[in-house]
């Protein structure tokens, strides 16, 4: 379709206060030009394809003249009659003679024909100039980057005339229209948008609507970070190259503001793992830590003083790229649903928090804590494909060095919790006091030259099977205390499969598993298999 | 496609038939009565009256056998065929009539729509006269508020002088003659009296179901007939006629007031007729979207659209013989063209004849009839006086002939095919000033109004 319809026309927000009384099945039609009229008689004369504007003094749409002039432009092939609003609502019997002709009737406040017929004029004979107007209005809006997510996809709604939806790398509505949002699940757009190299897109849909997406990315060479997509009804070919640019330009302000935004986030999170290190670091001296430091704590919310119970999070598997400031604000939110109110720094090897309470009996319960982690973690998770989160949890202690004993206990209860193998959420959150036995362990686990060590006695496995199923089968055979039964049932094979399995294992390995010290040598160093240590994913 | 249905309806009969474009009928249906006397035959047969039986589809043959079958009928009007005799102070209740004339077009619509899907259905034109037929049985009228704006003047001839005293009496609602008016060239005679015509209104609620509003002049100016209708439309609401002179024409007082003062007295019938068979229409889901329209056959042939028979009530006189005359050529398949058909007004029968025995559809005719008011076209007659101006008679005569282009397309027709007939003169002797009364009529096929016009770029 190279022409323009009059729904467009509208679109463009020309004229404001205008009413569609009847004839809206017409809205589509292509416009040939648009006149001023002379009188309703007169509308026999004028071309089929035009829009007729008729001022105050030659049609008044309460009367019957109104129903003459809609018989007279459905003969005539017109694609719309312009009026002015009657003080007096219009006759129900017009706008239905209207909606049975499937002529437009629109209301105007005031008219002026000659105005009007100018005001449209171009758009009807050059479309482009449209096209070109919409670009500038685009490129005029987005000069500054939008506040959020909201003001972008609204912003652009009301320029584009359709609705639009920003949506996140996983397709995900993050702010618009559902309308637009509905077409980005079809196998082809999917298709489309889970390509390696992200490119703008066109979808032609059923009922002439057209939906086009644009990546938005941080860098030029990365994945989209989000999606925007514009579905328009009846667009015309001259209008595409214009609306996929101005959707280009909408993307490329809102990046600016997400990297900002990141920027912002991450900014602080250095400003409070920086005063946190401070804050530990100036336990020890005499008087506690300095006044100036106190304040800052102050002034971000930190209490100091009290009964406190540290958390240390740490990310034990992860697949995609995963920006650290996001996580930690997922999990903040969830914590706060459910009525914990922390405030995460961001330290080497993971994230911690401390909640602190008046006396050691108002302390929340252990127990109960762990769920509410355990549960937090499960929810961020789910959020992203791929993601293991485990955490650990500190004793309660009072005061500022209160706060770093129990900081330090919450890390290593966490590094045991990266030894789980639980799936549900409360396996991977590890209280110290729960695991005073395992305490012995985090020596073990924490000593890089044991665990190069351990490395040594599980590589001919490794080397032998590289998927790694042989070592996890050992490690659970001597969990589950040297049962080839249980072993079998939990794995979901043959008995006969494990006891091959462990056959070849003892074959493999250097040291003999019937001895009892080496047994456990062996089994600690398969569990200590297979976990980042030392980066952080 | 522009297919359509036409239907003709009496009490006894109702006949439907489906036409496509080019006026093929592509299917009919009939039910009726098994005896159901012919037009002009007297009720009394001798036999003991039809057994109701379902009725039977006809074959797509135009000149189709007798109707044999007939439907289920209310217990009123079946006891009304047995009798041999229907006794003069039987009255019909209007209401029930009316409800039993729309039992019969359901019934015929629905036989039709098992032969043929209705769904591509562009209008449904009926023919009857029913509804107007009451004006033979006084004793069914309910009275009407008459309402004349002329004072002071015509004030020496009350309205309803000279009427048959039992249908004044059944008529005679509130009266009133109220200040205001026009001249024969349409200035204002006086101004008009709204606080009277207020004090009118407030008379006629609730006593009267319609009302008849006759202006002096009115048809050259219907200014004043237009404000008094509004008011009384305000006061009365939207469900009480108003029917006004001007949309009569014709130059006497007296005549298009006891013209509009009879239609008042059938008005409400006609309203409840068309609601009622809009109604069915949408109930058989005949007609895509919007609905097909729907119109009424006038005396002469033509057709006019339901919403606009309320204002010209006594249009429907005649209405299946108008459709028959219509329709009998283009059912013997000669096309020709109906150059008019002179109507008059046949005089009121006494109150002791045989009524409502009479059908007007003799059965030969029927499938005519309502081929007639498929084919039917829409017309608009104009018929009054203008004043010589600047452009001398030419101007006149063009003026005349717009006025009567642009009423038939407001009734519906297309304005590409409609066709201005002749313009007839009438001398106004002893009249002063140069003028001359002009009659035309306009006429043209019914516009398609489904989809989009052709020739439209998409």
């Amino acid at each position: 379709m190279s022409g323009v319809t009059l729904g467009r026309l509208l679109a463009m927000g020309l004229l404001t206060g205008h009413q569609v009384l009847g004839g809206a099945d017409g809205l589509d039609r292509r416009v040939r030009m648009v006149v001023p009229g002379t009188t309703v008689a007169g509308i026999e004369e004028l071309a089929p394809g035009s829009v007729v504007v008729f001022g105050p003094d030659q049609l008044v749409l309460d009367d019957l003249s109104a129903d003459l002039a809609l018989r007279l432009g459905r003969s005539a092939g017109l694609a719309g009659i312009f009026a002015e609003l009657p003080g007096r609502p219009v006759p129900l019997v017009t706008r239905r003679l209207a909606d049975k002709l499937s002529l437009p009737l629109v209301g105007l406040p005031t008219v002026s024909p000659a105005t009007v017929a100018a005001t449209f004029d171009p758009y009807v004979r050059a479309p482009e100039i449209a096209g070109l107007r919409l670009l500038g209005t685009t490129a005029q809006r987005f000069q500054t980057a939008p506040a959020g997510p909201q003001q972008l996809t609204s912003t652009l709604a009301a320029t584009l005339g359709g609705p639009v939806a920003l949506v996140d790398a996983e397709g995900r509505l993050v702010s618009g229209d559902v309308e637009a949002h509905e077409p980005l699940r079809r196998p082809e757009v999917r298709a489309h948008l889970d390509r390696s190299r992200p490119a703008p897109g066109t979808f032609e849909l059923e009922a002439s609507d057209t939906v086009l997406v644009a990546p938005v990315q941080l860098d030029r060479d990365g994945p989209a970070a989000f999606w925007l997509a514009a579905r328009l009804s009846a667009l015309p070919g001259a209008l595409l190259e214009p609306v996929r640019q101005s959707l280009g330009v909408a993307a490329l302000s809102f990046a600016v503001y997400v990297a900002g935004h990141t920027a912002t986030l991450e900014r602080e999170s250095r400003r409070r793992s920086l005063l946190l290190g401070e804050i530990l670091d100036q336990v020890g001296e005499a008087g506690g830590p300095a006044p100036r430091t106190v304040e800052r704590a102050a002034a971000l919310g930190w209490r100091l003083a009290g009964w406190h119970t540290a958390v240390h999070l740490a990310v034990k598997e992860s697949a995609a790229t995963i920006r650290p400031g996001e996580l930690a604000g997922e999990f903040e939110d969830r914590l706060a649903a459910s009525g914990v109110a922390a405030r995460l720094v961001e330290r080497v090897d993971g994230w911690a928090f401390w909640t602190t309470s008046e006396s050691e009996a108002a302390a929340v319960e252990p127990g109960v804590l762990r769920t509410l982690l355990g549960d937090a973690l499960q929810a961020v998770e789910a959020d992203h494909r791929g993601l293991v989160l485990c955490a650990g949890v500190g004793g309660g202690y009072p005061g500022t060095a209160g706060i770093a004993r129990s900081l330090d206990e919450a890390r290593q209860a966490c590094l045991l919790a990266r030894t789980e193998s639980g799936a549900s959420g409360t396996d991977r959150v590890e209280h110290i006091d729960a695991v005073s036995m395992k305490r012995l362990l985090v020596g073990w686990y924490g000593s890089g030259t044991l665990r190069s060590v351990a490395d040594e006695i599980v590589t001919p496995l490794l080397d032998a099977d590289p998927s790694g199923e042989l070592v996890r089968t050992l490690r659970l055979y001597l969990d589950l205390e040297s049962s080839t039964t249980l072993t079998a049932a939990r794995l979901g094979v043959h008995r006969n499969t494990v006891m091959q399995r462990i056959e070849r294992a003892r074959r493999l390995l250097s040291v003999d598993l019937d001895d009892p010290d080496d047994r456990i040598v062996v089994h600690l160093a398969t569990r200590a298999v297979g976990i980042d240590w030392d980066g952080r994913s | 496609m522009s297919r359509r249905v036409g239907v003709a309806l009496d009490e006894f009969r109702a006949v439907a038939v489906l036409i496509d474009d080019i006026d093929v009928v592509l299917a009919q249906h009939i039910v009726g009565f098994a005896d159901a006397p012919a037009a002009g035959e007297p009720a009394d047969r001798g036999r003991a009256g039809p057994e109701p039986v379902g009725p039977e589809p006809v074959g797509p043959d135009p000149v189709g056998p007798e109707p044999t079958r007939a439907p289920r009928l209310d217990l009123v009007v079946r006891s009304m065929c047995r009798m041999r005799h229907i006794p003069a102070d039987f009255v019909p209740d209007p209401v029930h009539h009316i409800g039993h004339l729309t039992d019969l077009l359901r019934e015929v619509l629905t036989g039709l729509a098992d032969t043929v899907a209705l769904g591509g259905v562009e209008r449904v034109v009926i023919a009857t006269s029913a509804p107007v037929d009451l004006l033979d049985r006084p004793a069914a009228l309910r009275p009407v508020g008459v309402l004349r704006i002329g004072a002071p003047a015509t004030t020496s001839i009350p309205p309803l002088t000279g009427w048959p005293r039992p249908l004044a009496d059944a008529v005679r609602g509130p009266v009133a003659v109220v200040g205001g008016g026009h001249l024969y060239d349409g200035r204002e005679f006086a101004p008009l009296d709204l606080a009277a015509v207020r004090a009118f209104g407030e008379a006629c609620r609730g006593t009267v179901r319609a009302v008849a509003v006759t202006g002096a002049d009115a048809h050259m100016n219907p200014e004043h007939e237009e404000r008094a209708r509004a008011v009384l439309t305000e006061l009365l609401g939207p469900d009480t006629p108003v029917v006004t002179s001007h949309d009569v024409g014709g130059a006497g007082l007296l005549e298009r007031e006891n013209t509009v003062v009879l239609g008042a007295a059938v008005a409400p019938a006609i309203q409840r007729f068309t609601d009622d068979a809009v109604a069915a229409l949408t109930a058989l889901g005949v007609g895509t979207g919007a609905g097909a329209d729907l119109y009424l056959v006038t005396g002469d042939g033509t057709v006019l659209p339901a919403g606009q028979a309320v204002r010209h009530p006594l249009a429907l006189l005649g209405a299946v013989h108008g459709a028959q005359v219509a329709g009998a050529p283009v059912e013997a398949g000669l096309y020709s063209e109906v150059a008019g058909v002179r109507t008059s007004i046949r005089p009121l029968r006494p109150a002791e004849a045989p009524s409502g025995a009479a059908g007007a559809l003799a059965a030969a005719g029927a499938l005519a009839a309502a081929v007639g008011a498929a084919t039917g076209e829409a017309s608009g007659t104009v018929d009054r006086v203008y004043f010589y101006g600047d452009g001398g008679r030419e101007e006149c005569v063009a003026t005349a002939r717009r006025s009567a282009r642009e009423l038939a397309i407001r009734r519906g027709a297309d304005p590409r095919t409609v066709r201005v007939g002749e313009v007839r003169e009438g001398a106004m002797t002893y009249v002063p000033l140069r003028c001359v009364r002009l009659r035309v009529t306009a006429t043209g096929p019914v516009m398609a109004t489904g989809g989009h016009p052709e020739g439209d770029p998409r």
